[in-house]
Order: structure tokens, then C-alpha cells, then sequence
């Protein structure tokens, strides 16, 4: 199983070539933007960037030839990164002194000419619109802390690594993603009782988002006098900055501002209004909380699907299988692309596997490279190869080379031979093997035919 | 170049955001029970609207059991 979740993360749909070349060129992107002196969330979005568009045609290739449990597959991996987010976010603020103020302030005219009136920046250096790494802890009065020696108390932005999308509409969007995702899901697996209580999950956790973003974009009014902070930005080195606290500013607050952001079950939300209850966790820890019931039912229910999954293709080849010996077959394949000029296999090879074709075709090769090279078939998509050297126990008789791009399917000799004997092996289907059987006959005297010739 | 490309990627969902940071700031004084219960009906709705959906799986999730 382990073995064939790991074939199932791969890039199974996309040429080894492509794959290696997109690490190359992801590397050489983020040893770039770590010798600039990036800050972390650009670093990332430089090392993510190449991988998006192979991510993005191998999902597609995933779902053709898994169907919807590819799907499921994609949501859970999509559950993990957002819990990750809103792990890291947990530890910049508990463990690295980190300040929760989100998306982090950026290095704008406003932040600069604050920099300015404090006499901690050079006005030359014009502001750079990039977002602070840094933040430098306030008090109460909205200045900076100092340490003994004086100097500011600082840890990072606490808003995860890509905290310039911690938007309330962000938030909202990936908790929709996931709860329709997660419905959509459930219309096929009907009895996973994982996804069911993923989706209880997601539907209390859409209370909350609901509800914050309701009051962020719905009810602007303001109610009450209150404050924002302000902001000063300076240069640390390269591209990164920190946001030193410049004061406080008098305003009215909205019911968002004035304490709306915080929902219903977080510390100083809903629950602890009404009752005078004070013992919730911050919201950054309890969204965190909120991801993790929703991540382990979703990644247990995908382990429970991923157990029952069933290539698409084989179901159509070998329609005669049952549902369980398809999913053995399944796990036992590994798909590998082709592209023209490829060679499969060469003659005179160890025969150790039998092969479908999926897409594309090939060509058969007798003394390939040779004087006397001769073209003895032509095979296409749905058709089996290499199949003849596996059953008379000989090399390779001749060599396969692709015509036209495609990919196609390994089956290993044992598994091939188990589908050839119902008895024995852990396939029961007589038709399958009859139909084996019969393709391989029909091939042998197409061999002998040409031999003969 | 770097800097219209920074601008695209971080002023502007910043600035979409311009009043949605700094939720660690804390609670305006005067913000209470209150101001929560002036928006229950709103709360309500939109529990309603979350959970409503659930009905139909949990529901044909135990249709399915009972057939199985």
C-alpha cells in the first residue's frame, strides 16, 4: 500500500525529463532569491512558481485515470498545505516571539514617511511596497518594547510563510474549497464515515469564516472609538525589512475592527462576550485547532479510498476482474510515458514484464540498427506487448520502439502471470485469462507467419 | 520591473485588506454581549445555511448503512 501511495504522488503523467528539468530550474530560482536577499515568501513563491503548470497537467492526468479518487487525493493534499499554513503561523507566535498582525504592514509611503519622522531611516532609500519579515513588539501606548540593552524585541510576522493572502476572503475561499470539495467527494463515497465528519467539521468551521467575513464586508458602521496601530518600515538587509511600531492612531471602529475579527469561539469572541468566560485559545490557535479535525478525518478517509482505488483503464481492459483484484492490479502497475523515438525494450532483453499501451503506438523491430532491420507490427492503444517472451520464458524477440507519443502500463511478470492462471494467483478471472490467452496466440502465429516468410 | 511585480503581488491584496490586519490587536473597549446580540439573527442564518447541507449526507449516509 505504502508502495503505491508513493507511485501515486509521483508525476506519473508527465516525461522524467520535464520533471528533472522543473527541479533545475526551481532550484536555480530559489538559490536566486536566497543570494538577493529575498524574504522567506518570496523565496517560496520562486521555488513553487515552475512546479505550477506540472502540478496542475498531472492533476488533470491523475483524474483521467483515477477518477474522482484523485480528486479526493487533490483536497486532502490542498487540507494539508492550509494546515501546514496555519501550523507555522502557531509556531512564529508561540515559539519565535512572532506578532500577529496580518497580512504583515509592507513597506509603503505611509510606513517610510513614519520611518522618516522617527529619524531611523535613510530618506534616499525609497519604499519598496515588499512585506516586513520583522516586527518589532509594541506596548501599550503603540512604541516599540525594549530589552535591557535597549534595543527593540523582534520575531517575525506571525501570518505564516505566504502572509500576504491572510485576507478574510482568503480564509473563506479555502474553507469553501474544502467544504464543497469534501461534498462533492461524499456523493461518491457515500459510506466513508471519514469524510462525513470532515464535512461536520468543515461546516462549523464555515460558521466562523461566514460570520467574520460577514461582519468584514457587511457592516462597516462604525460603533465605537478605538485605535490602530501605526507602523514604521526600515531596511535590514537585501530585500528584507522590519516594521518598527510608530504610535497609535485615534479612529472608530467598525463591529469587524472592534473585535467581530475575532468569531464566534476564540479567545474574546462571541462565547466569551456573552458568558464572561475567559479560557479560549487566540484565533490563530484555534483555526489551527478547526484544520487539524478537519485534516485527520480527510487524510484517513483518503487512505481509506486510495485502499479501493481502481485505474480506469484497466477497468476497461480487463472488465471481467472484480473490484478487488482491479485494485491489486492497479497497485501492481506503474505507468511511464513514451515519446517518439523511445525504446521500450530491446531484443534480446530479460523479459521481466508485460506492458498495455495506453496512448499512442509503437512499432515491433526485428535487428533494429542492423542491415536487416525489419518492421514486423505496428500496435496501438489497448493493445498488450512483450507479453509472448513472458509466456515461452525466452529474451526478447524483437524491439519496441514508440511511433507516437503516449504512456502506457507496466505489468510485472508475476502479476501477468497470476492473471493468466485463475487457480493459483490472486486473480480468479477465467475470462481475463482466456482473453490473454487468446491475444497471445493470435500473436504467435502472426511470429510464426513472419518467420516462416 | 521587480518592483511593479512586487507592487502586483503585495500591495494589492494588502490593500484589499487595508482595515482586516492586526486582528491580534484586541477588543475596543465598550465591545460586549451586546454588540454579539444585536447580530444573532445574522449568526443564526448562517448556521443554518452551513449545517443544512449535512442533513442530506447524514441522511443518506444512514440510508446506505441500512441497505448495506
Amino acid at each position: 500500500m505504502l508502495n503505491f501511495i508513493t507511485n501515486f504522488l509521483r508525476f506519473e503523467g508527465i516525461p522524467t525529463k520535464v520533471v528533472i528539468i522543473t527541479a533545475v530550474m526551481s532550484y536555480l530560482l530559489q538559490i536566486n532569491a536566497i543570494v538577493a536577499g529575498n524574504p522567506l515568501y518570496i523565496i517560496a513563491l520562486y521555488t513553487l512558481a515552475p512546479w505550477i503548470p506540472l502540478v496542475l497537467f498531472e492533476g488533470v492526468w491523475k483524474v483521467k485515470n483515477y477518477s474522482i479518487v484523485a480528486v479526493l487525493a487533490l483536497f486532502t493534499i490542498l487540507q494539508i498545505g492550509h494546515f501546514a499554513e496555519h501550523l507555522i503561523q502557531v509556531v512564529q507566535l508561540t515559539y519565535l516571539d512572532g506578532t500577529v498582525a496580518c497580512p504583515p504592514p509592507i513597506d509603503s509611503i505611509a510606513n517610510y514617511n513614519n520611518a522618516l519622522s522617527l529619524g531611523i531611516r535613510d530618506e534616499n532609500l525609497l519604499p519598496t511596497y515588499l512585506s516586513v519579515d520583522v516586527i518589532a513588539k509594541a506596548g501599550v501606548d503603540g512604541f516599540p518594547i525594549l530589552d535591557a540593552a535597549g534595543n527593540y524585541i523582534t520575531g517575525p510576522a506571525a501570518c505564516a510563510i505566504f502572509g500576504q493572502l491572510d485576507l478574510e476572503i482568503v480564509h473563506l475561499v479555502w474553507e469553501l474549497i474544502g467544504y464543497f470539495g469534501t461534498a462533492l467527494v461524499l456523493f461518491y463515497f457515500v459510506h466513508n464515515v471519514w469524510l462525513l465528519i470532515a464535512l461536520i467539521c468543515l461546516s462549523w468551521h464555515g460558521v466562523e469564516h461566514l460570520t467574520i467575513t460577514y461582519f468584514y464586508y457587511f457592516d462597516q458602521t462604525p460603533i465605537l472609538p478605538g485605535f490602530k496601530q501605526l507602523w514604521a518600515t526600515v531596511q535590514l538587509d537585501g530585500n528584507k525589512f522590519m516594521a518598527v511600531p510608530a504610535g497609535i492612531q485615534e479612529d472608530m471602529l467598525n463591529f469587524y475592527q472592534a473585535g467581530g475579527k475575532f468569531g464566534i469561539l476564540a479567545n474574546d469572541g462571541m462565547l466569551e462576550q456573552l458568558t464572561g468566560f475567559d479560557g479560549m485559545p487566540g484565533r490563530p490557535v484555534l483555526h489551527m485547532g478547526y484544520n487539524l479535525a478537519i485534516t485527520i478525518p480527510t487524510v484517513i478517509g483518503c487512505l481509506v479510498e486510495l485502499r479501493k482505488i481502481r485505474s480506469s483503464y484497466l477497468e476497461e481492459s480487463f472488465s471481467a476482474l472484480s473490484e478487488e483484484e482491479l485494485t491489486k492490479l492497479t497497485t501492481a502497475c506503474t505507468t511511464k510515458t513514451m515519446r517518439k523515438g523511445d525504446m521500450i525494450f530491446e531484443e534480446g532483453d530479460p523479459s521481466i514484464s508485460a506492458y498495455l499501451i495506453k496512448s499512442g503506438a509503437v512499432k515491433v523491430v526485428k535487428n533494429y540498427g542492423s542491415s536487416e532491420e525489419q518492421t514486423v507490427g505496428h500496435l496501438l492503444a489497448g493493445e498488450l506487448l512483450g507479453e509472448m517472451a513472458l509466456l515461452d520464458g525466452k529474451d526478447r524477440s524483437a524491439t519496441v520502439i514508440c511511433e507516437k507519443a503516449g504512456s502506457y502500463l507496466v505489468i510485472p511478470a508475476k502479476t501477468f502471470r497470476d492473471l493468466l492462471n485463475p487457480q493459483s494467483g490472486d486473480y480468479q478471472s477465467e475470462a481475463t485469462a482466456l482473453f490473454i490467452k487468446r491475444l497471445a496466440d493470435v500473436r504467435f502465429a502472426i511470429n510464426r507467419e513472419l518467420s516462416d516468410k | 520591473m521587480r518592483r511593479l511585480v512586487g507592487f502586483i503581488v503585495i500591495f494589492f491584496p494588502s490593500s484589499l485588506n487595508a482595515f482586516c490586519g492586526d486582528f491580534g490587536l484586541g477588543v475596543a473597549p465598550g465591545f460586549g454581549a451586546i454588540d454579539w446580540m444585536s447580530k444573532s439573527p445574522y449568526i443564526f442564518a448562517i448556521t443554518l445555511l452551513s449545517f443544512a447541507p449535512l442533513i442530506f449526507f447524514v441522511t443518506r449516509f444512514v440510508r446506505k448503512l441500512g441497505d448495506a
